[in-house]
């Protein structure tokens, strides 16, 4: 997948030189527009080839927790800290509090879920099943 | 070829926190969809307002800040609170299971961007409910229109952060969405074999990882520009501020027009018993038809000697050459098949003739000199209602038809679907025909009324009957929808004979989507398996001497009525 | 195409024509084509519903023929249009990144545009005029003369297009952008001219009226009300 980034990044720039050398295209907003766009493409490809998280993951052990309170609640949380921009302080600060809990919540469940994968993976282990590079969700 | 359907344990409701904290993410994307198309119905409501008021010249029942603020608010609800989280919604849904998936990669980011698109939306709607009124500047909000000296109020701000949150929502559900499409896949699928609508929404989520932060940082620059201090100073910085929305916004009308043209290239397919014509082709044509459409944003400035309008003037008809690529393709599709038209698939050839009117209209105004002309009138509003009804909301037709059994067990009623076609296609075309007219003739977009001298009244009442038709096919689908949950017939694993791996588990599919899946070997593994069948059964036939030997019946429900 | 005097309707509708000319043929056969293959490869009730339709699925050589006549469709059209915007008919009339000063001969007016009104100053001849809230303003201009607007806004952005010329330009405060434009025919067109950027409230009442003279009477007007 790196290298559909990498293409599409250049097909950018192919789009980009062809505006500099034949129509003329020299304004800034247009230059430092087309130009951020190859960047970053450029730079998503490079993650990717650097963390070798650019292929498809096979097998492996997941845990996740059927619903996820703590990230409803991140998200209302965040609205209404963006609203307290507006509408006042304190809103802004329910908002921050609210996220702070949320955020205690994530962590629980991320701990929750360590615990879970660990249990499994002994599990596992114990019938001699092979147990790939397991993936969490986050 | 079908999985077997797995044991559900236990069809109890979910509860309402099950509901609003799911990880699933066949929930997250069912959430994201109905509330889309909450909000289209609220966009809808809004449109039948003004037209309403515009059948005829003189102020009929609304003033002109009412007006303004309504089809300020139309645009915005539809073309950011509809439309994007809509397709945002359909994929989240439908990318892990044609993967061949157990789960999205980023539940909870996905969970997230849902909750900050709700918060979001919601957010820009409340500018109803304050004392000066909902935002009212375009849903393009040009400075120095937008700043705090020409519209100041709570109204407008709400606007700004609403769209900022909703967006970043949109941005999420995307973010996720990719991610899954670059893990996710089926042992065998290559990115090759991956299903047309799982690479249309590659090409979609180049474009919103290149273009969503830029409204991002837009929205919270506008914010500050309204409350803290001059960011955009007059003159050149007015230039900046439409470069940089439509920088974004372009690529937008894009992400919400590709994922529907993954859907109707599979509907075409499976309806007309066909591999897709020309998968690679059309791969690499929608690279390309992203990246042209990155690079055209300033079309929508060609009136203001600010840009250089040849640039934007080739880059924009030059899209048409991937734009007929796939449409070469549907048709190819067609040619020889064995076509079965259910409602999917009339869905989906009304996208391809309406949504052609739109294209087609758009190298017009893509020409500077016929722009001139065009530019911010009914001819362009017109043009993009082509786009946006016949390309998106058609094709998401198109998608619901083609998926609601998978989704819900049942299927929806063939007739009333019918009706529900045929008045969407008749209303598309009364609505919108005449507002060339208008357009060609002189009439502005975004103007609350018209003078009487003018003799527009005549096609501005068609357009007006237009939008109540499409009233009435909305009406339709609702009924159909409230009744198929009731009393649909219940649907299996593969009503249509589909091609792509959600149809092999069942309807609906399990929490983890697939207790067994077929081999992959090309992107249509599901035909691949009915071929090989096929091939078998007709060895069998030889090898039995005759046509007399007992054919193995074709498994196939009839449609529902 | 042009005789170099601004007079753009004419270069307009040449081009139109072809575009439309394109744009309907196109569509009738793609709408034909999907009429005629849905006839024609309709599936027939005693085949089995499921059995898998025969044929290629692939043909590159095909799709990159025509791929390269959509892009030579796409050229001409491109070929068109620029040279249509470099005729002198455009140049003279978009100054700005299409380049060009406004003809020596041309009569010059200054607009000034503000929520929601237009002002009219005629430098050379001293002469103003200004909309009121009760009376929309008039552009008296000459006839078969290049007219140069030049213009502005004290506000937000506005824009002036005159549909029977085919013809719009944006109106921005803090910079000043220009169009040339000719009247070919006496007259007088009511609303001739209207504000093309939304810009608030009153957006859908700022307009201007246009009234074409005579060359001979256009200097007796600008005579007169000089006074």
């Amino acid at each position: 997948m790196t290298r559909v980034f990498l293409g599409w990044g250049a097909l950018m720039a192919a789009i980009m030189l062809v505006g500099l050398l034949f129509v003329g295209l020299d304004d800034p907003d247009s230059l430092a527009l087309l130009g951020g766009t190859v960047a970053v493409m450029a730079a998503i490809a490079a993650v990717l080839a650097l963390t070798g998280w650019g292929g498809a993951l096979r097998g492996g052990l997941r845990a996740l927790p059927d619903i996820s309170p703590p990230t409803a609640l991140l998200g209302v949380a965040v609205v209404l800290a963006a609203l307290g921009a507006e509408l006042g302080l304190w809103l802004a600060l329910i908002g921050g509090g609210l996220a702070l809990l949320a955020i205690g919540g994530l962590a629980r469940e991320a701990r929750a879920q360590r615990r879970a994968l660990a249990r499994a993976r002994e599990a596992a282990a114990a019938h001699g099943a092979l147990a790939d590079r397991p993936e969490e969700a986050p | 070829m079908s999985a077997a359907p797995s044991a559900r344990l236990g069809t109890r409701r979910a509860t309402l926190v099950e509901l609003l904290a799911a990880t699933d993410h066949k929930r997250i994307g069912l959430a994201t969809t109905a509330t889309a198309l909450g909000f289209f119905a609220a966009g809808g409501i809004l449109a039948l307002l003004m037209r309403t008021e515009l059948a005829r010249s003189g102020m009929q029942f609304l003033d002109h800040d009412a007006y303004n603020q309504l089809f300020t608010m139309h645009g915005t609800t539809m073309i950011l609170l509809f439309a994007p989280p809509v397709v945002m919604g359909v994929a989240t849904y439908f990318v892990p299971l044609q993967l061949g998936a157990a789960e999205i990669v980023w539940p909870r980011l996905s969970l997230l961007g849902y909750w900050l698109y709700l918060g979001g939306a919601l957010t820009v709607w409340s500018g109803f409910l304050t004392e000066g009124g909902a935002a009212r500047w375009a849903w393009f909000a040009f400075l120095p229109l937008s700043d705090a000296a020409s519209s100041p109020g709570t109204g407008g701000d709400l606007w700004v952060l609403g769209v900022a949150l909703s967006q970043l929502g949109v941005l999420l559900l995307g973010c996720s969405i990719m991610a899954t499409i670059v893990r996710r896949r089926a042992p065998g699928m290559t990115l090759l074999r991956m299903p047309l609508f799982c690479w249309s929404m590659v090409a979609t989520l180049l474009m919103v990882l290149v273009a969503w932060p830029v409204v991002l940082a837009t929205m919270v620059l506008l914010f500050l520009d309204r409350n803290v201090t001059d960011v955009f100073t007059v003159g050149g910085g007015s230039i900046t501020y439409q470069n940089l929305f439509w920088f974004f916004a372009h690529p937008l009308v894009y992400v919400i027009f590709f994922p529907l043209v993954g859907v109707v290239g599979e509907v075409i397919a499976t309806f007309s018993r066909r591999r897709f014509f020309g998968y690679r082709v059309t791969v690499l044509s929608l690279l390309l038809f992203a990246a042209l459409s990155t690079s055209v944003w300033a079309h929508h400035m060609f009136t203001t000697q600010g840009v250089n309008n040849r640039f934007f003037s080739l880059t924009s008809t030059m899209i048409a050459i991937p734009a007929g690529i796939e449409y070469f393709a549907f048709l190819a599709t067609m040619w020889r098949g064995r076509i079965a038209l259910r409602t999917p698939m009339l869905f989906a050839l009304g996208f391809v003739l309406l949504f052609l009117i739109g294209g087609l209209s758009g190298i017009f105004v893509a020409s500077p000199p016929l722009d001139y002309h065009a530019h911010d009138s009914y001819l362009v509003v017109a043009h993009f209602h082509y786009t946006l009804f016949g390309g998106t909301v058609f094709g998401l037709f198109a998608a619901i038809f083609h998926w609601f059994p998978k989704v819900t067990g049942r299927r929806l009623s063939e007739r009333l679907g019918v009706w529900q076609w045929a008045l969407m296609f008749l209303g598309a075309l009364l609505t919108f025909v005449p507002m060339f007219v208008l357009g060609y003739e002189g009439m502005p977009r975004q103007v609350a009324d018209y003078a009487a001298f003018r003799d527009w009244d005549g096609l501005n009442l068609l357009a007006t009957i237009g939008a109540y038709l499409l009233l009435v096919a909305f009406l339709l689908f609702a009924v159909n929808v409230l009744r198929s949950l009731r009393i649909g017939a219940p649907a299996g694993p593969d009503p249509w004979g589909g091609q792509t791996l959600e149809w092999a588990t069942a309807s609906p599919p399990p929490r983890h989507n697939f207790d067994r899946l077929p081999p992959v070997r090309s992107y249509a593994p599901l035909l691949d398996l009915r071929e090989e069948r096929a091939r078998a059964e007709r060895a069998l036939r030889e090898a039995a001497g005759g046509s007399d030997a007992a054919r193995a019946p074709a498994v196939h429900e009839e449609p529902a009525p | 195409m042009s005789d170099g005097s601004g007079d753009i309707r004419r270069e307009f509708t040449d081009l139109f024509d072809v575009y439309w000319a394109i744009g309907v043929a196109v569509w009738l056969l793609v709408a034909a084509i999907v009429v005629v293959f849905l006839i024609r490869y309709r599936a027939r009730g005693d085949e089995g519903d499921d059995a898998p339709a025969p044929g290629r699925s692939s043909n590159t050589p095909l799709e990159l023929t025509y791929a390269g006549l959509v892009a030579a469709i796409v050229a001409a059209l491109v070929y068109l249009t620029f040279s249509t915007m470099g005729d002198p008919g455009y140049r003279a009339t978009a100054q700005g990144l299409d380049g060009g000063d406004p003809p020596a001969d041309a009569e010059l007016i200054d607009v000034t545009g503000a929520r929601w009104n237009w002002r009219f100053d005629y430098p050379r001849r001293g002469v103003s005029e200004i909309g009121t809230d009760v009376r929309i303003p008039t552009l008296t201009v000459p006839e078969d003369r290049p007219v140069t607007l030049r213009m502005t806004s004290l506000d937000v952005i506005h824009a002036i297009w005159i549909p029977e010329r085919r013809f719009k330009q944006d109106v921005f405060p803090g910079r000043t952008t220009t169009m040339t434009v000719t009247f070919p025919d006496q007259g007088f067109w009511r609303s001739g001219g209207q504000c093309n950027q939304f810009c608030g409230l009153r957006h859908a009442e700022m307009a201007f009226d246009i009234r074409v003279l005579s060359q001979g009477d256009y200097a007796a007007w600008t005579r007169e009300r000089a006074r």
